[in-house]
């Protein structure tokens, strides 16, 4: 067939058009001549065809990076639920996405961002059910981006934060599908990064980091009551040091007797005052975690002896520290693990220290000034134009109905209204299971 | 540049309180019991401060095979209480720490004489808690405090449930601060205390709650026994779960009844200028044991014992107010019925009560409810059988 359209060629030119629309049938070919983005096409990986006389080259398209096989989530586990999680090619997790929202609605927008580094990063979103001025405020921040070089999405969370001086994270990030997939189909729009599994998804709230995708995939009193236990071990993580130097140091009449005494028992001897040893012993907890990240394989075992035995066991009974402290440090620490976001549960770590110089310095209303700037810090913050402690700002119907309990998948019909657009109705109403009633059965039978 | 400087300055004098009115939770003495007694020339206080070391269940370094006693009694004296409290830190190497007293004991010498001071010093205190536990005793109070417990840890805690088991046994009163210095401020009222003695009679002294004391401007006046007290806690409707005998109506063989609710109400009315309550009880009791061998399953028979519970109850009750009539305070608290339901009045007669509340009238009311004679058929003595 290439025989006779060869035939009826009359000049190097025609024989370039020809090229490019029946030469090569199953690639993708473009035609280009502007020096730069014949450059930046070949670093991408694409192969440059060149013809003799013809001032524009065939760009065809072959990039095929090596890709890293999909695999388990690293950082979430979830009881139930898909196993896989997004790899560092951004087209892998374009089509992951693809597969669990099949609508002709999923929009996706791409950037280059970055001088150096030419990061391919995506805007996805449902076309109709994410609103405009969000869509477009992303759009508007990504492309605001100057800089040498995007290697990780927290760069990019970064750059086009609300309050880039808070503690608290305003951008949510994970490397689930099936957590993006959700996302994108209550109107959030996801970032994807090249060379990173972790994509972001704003607008967020504070109670999107209280939440796991096991919630939703359990029955619904599991999943609530799961979040009831993650917002009390939040709050653990950030007061109880505070609350036990403030109580043992200041106002030892809150305690009941015989609690008093056994903390007094077991500060017998203790050499230092109540505040330094709480300090001290969370500083070496910090230390404790930091090293755990880093721990070689044959020297993890060495580690957690050295950490259990030695600070717990020996500390205690070498009298440099109390029982009562260890006791409280430990659950401290395990409270601020058993949130699912690394980046919320640090904020709390992270306050905990202000908050134990406070009650130190000023007993009890110190932790009550502590925790109110904390608050008002809250409430100040946005995302996105999104109120950072939605839905208790816009208090509608759906502080019932998400952050702590979880309605059942029969009655979630309406979509969060400060995200979306209004009266977007995801569900039939009186989608509600049970047995089939009486008289239909008698029906059937006749 | 500014707002970093503002916010620094603010932090930074925040810290500048340094550790304010900071105490380490291990240089306190915790007292849980005080006892006050008088003496020649003031006031000797003894407190009971608890070692903190018989609290730990881990022995904190070496092991020492010595067992620590869980209490330290310290006594000292002084011209007024607070001089004896202070010159307590004298002896005692830890500062003394009031916050977690349970019971306080008078002795009845130092409860006959002016309380007055007493009760200023508890009044002013911020750190005594006002829901701690007041007690007389006819004796020393520091006695009391010596005497070891059986069961429990310290004296203090023992003390503290002994007292609050009253419940349980009808016959003696509990009282906390608050509710004692509220009655006594009031002129019309006298407020009534606990009574602890001492059972010297077996080998180890024990201590034991039994009847009550009355406190008339500003001192002790009187002893209420057991029965009176009864009546007391009839009245002022703390009866619970306590336990009553009365004779069987057929053959004067006990039966006990175990009071499981009771309301009591008292309404009041005057007639020209004399005082009428009516004090109405509604009772609802069980049959826990009986000796008689009535049948108590036939209405008739229980109504029988109903009316002789009510009997007993009004003679209880009746023996209250003429204790109270006869030393002419109104402990009872009528005075305080009057005042709520009838204050127009109460404002224009209120300074001739002690006169009043002599010729006032008093009628009892009360009605039972007997609910579970639990058995079938009481039991009988297997010859009577044949």
């Amino acid at each position: 067939m290439l025989n006779d359209r060869l035939s009826s060629v009359k000049n190097t030119n025609e024989f370039f058009q020809m090229i490019t629309e029946y030469g090569l049938p199953n690639t993708y070919v473009k035609q280009e001549s502007d020096i730069n983005n014949i450059v930046n096409e070949l670093i991408d990986g694409n192969t440059i065809l060149l013809l003799d006389k013809i001032d524009k080259v065939l760009i065809v398209g072959s990039s095929g990076w090596k890709d890293r096989a999909i695999s388990e989530p690293t950082s979430e586990n979830s009881v139930r639920g898909p196993k896989d999680s997004f790899t560092e090619n951004i087209e892998n997790n374009t089509a992951l996405i693809r597969r669990h929202i099949k609508s002709p609605d999923l929009r996706i927008e791409s950037f280059k961002i970055g001088t150096k580094t030419k990061t391919m990063v995506s805007m996805a979103y449902l076309e109709g059910v994410a609103k405009e001025e969000i869509i477009e405020e992303v759009r508007e921040r990504l492309g605001r981006i100057k800089i040498d070089g995007i290697l990780e999405s927290g760069y990019i969370e970064e750059l086009i934060e609300d309050t880039p001086l808070s503690i608290f994270p305003q951008i949510e990030h994970s490397e689930r599908p099936d957590k993006i997939s959700a996302s994108i189909l209550e109107g959030r729009v996801a970032i994807l990064v090249d060379t990173t599994p972790y994509v972001l998804i704003v607008p967020t709230i504070f109670f999107q980091f209280i939440q796991s995708v096991d919630d939703y995939y359990q029955r619904f009193p599991i999943g609530s009551f799961a979040r009831l236990i993650r917002i009390i071990a939040y709050f653990i993580s950030l007061i109880l040091p505070s609350m036990y130097i403030a109580l043992t140091s200041f106002h030892q009449e809150m305690i009941p007797t015989t609690l008093a005494l056994a903390i007094a028992a077991s500060r017998e001897g203790v050499p230092f005052p109540s505040i330094g040893e709480a300090f001290m012993m969370e500083f070496t907890f910090e230390i404790l975690m930091e090293a755990g990240l880093r721990l070689p394989k044959q020297a993890g075992q060495a580690v957690s002896i050295v950490g259990g035995l030695v600070i717990g066991q020996a500390a205690v009974q070498a009298g440099i520290v109390s029982q009562a402290m260890v006791i409280v440090v430990a659950l401290t620490g395990i409270s601020s693990f058993s949130i699912p976001a690394f980046n919320a549960s640090s904020s709390g770590r992270l306050l905990r220290f202000p908050l134990m110089i406070l009650a130190a310095a000023l007993g009890l209303p110190g932790i009550l000034a502590g925790v109110s700037i904390i608050i008002i810090h809250l409430n100040s913050l946005h995302s996105f134009g999104v109120s950072y402690m939605e839905p208790f700002i816009s208090a509608d119907k759906s502080i019932i109905e998400d952050p702590v309990f979880r309605n059942p998948w029969w009655k979630i019909n309406r979509l969060p209204g400060y995200i979306a657009r209004k009266k977007i109705v995801r569900e039939a109403p009186n989608m509600k299971p049970g047995p089939k009633s009486d008289s239909t059965e008698k029906d059937d039978n006749s | 540049m500014r707002k970093i400087a503002l916010g620094l300055i603010l932090i930074l004098s925040l810290l500048q309180t340094g550790c304010w009115n900071a105490r380490e939770i291990d240089e306190l003495a915790f007292v849980l019991s005080i006892g006050l007694d008088k003496t020649d020339y003031g006031f000797k206080v003894t407190a009971e401060i608890a070692s903190p070391e018989t609290y730990s269940k881990t022995p904190s370094g070496s092991g020492t095979t010595q067992k620590a006693k869980p209490f330290w009694i310290v006594t000292s004296t002084g011209k007024t209480i607070f001089e004896a409290i202070r010159n307590m830190a004298s002896i005692s190497s830890r500062r003394i720490f009031w916050s977690h007293i349970k019971v306080i004991i008078i002795s009845e010498q130092l409860a006959r004489s002016n309380t007055l001071e007493i009760f200023d010093f508890f009044s002013r205190n911020p750190e005594l808690r006002l829901r701690t536990l007041i007690a007389v005793t006819p004796g020393e109070a520091e006695k009391v405090l010596d005497v070891v417990p059986v069961m429990e840890k310290n004296p203090a805690i023992y003390l503290e449930k002994i007292i609050k088991n009253k419940n349980l046994t009808g016959k003696s009163y509990d009282i906390m601060l608050k509710d004692f210095i509220e009655d006594y401020l009031d002129p019309n009222v006298g407020p009534v205390t606990s009574r602890i003695i001492i059972d010297k009679s077996k080998s180890q002294p024990i201590v034991k709650t039994s009847g009550a004391y009355v406190f008339d401007d500003n001192k002790v006046s009187t002893v209420l026994t057991e029965e009176q007290t009864r009546g007391l806690l009839w009245i002022k409707n703390k009866i619970n779960e306590s336990v009553i005998v009365v004779n069987c109506p057929y053959d004067d063989m006990p039966v006990t009844l175990e009071i499981k609710k009771s309301k009591s109400s008292i309404k009041s009315y005057l007639d020209g200028e004399v005082p009428h309550f009516t004090i109405n009880l509604k009772v609802d009791a069980t049959i826990t044991e009986q000796s008689c061998l009535t049948n108590f399953n036939d209405m008739e028979k229980l109504s029988k014992l109903e009316k002789a519970l009510e009997k007993s109850i009004c003679k209880d009750i009746q023996s209250t107010i003429i204790t109270a009539k006869d030393i002419n305070t109104d402990f009872p608290g009528l005075s305080l019925t009057l005042h709520s339901q009838h204050r127009k009045e109460w404002n224009q007669i209120s300074s001739k009560w002690d006169q009043l509340f002599k010729d006032s009238k008093v009628n009892i009311a009360a009605k039972v409810t007997i609910h579970h004679v639990s058995l079938a058929k009481p039991l009988e003595p297997i010859k009577m059988q044949k």
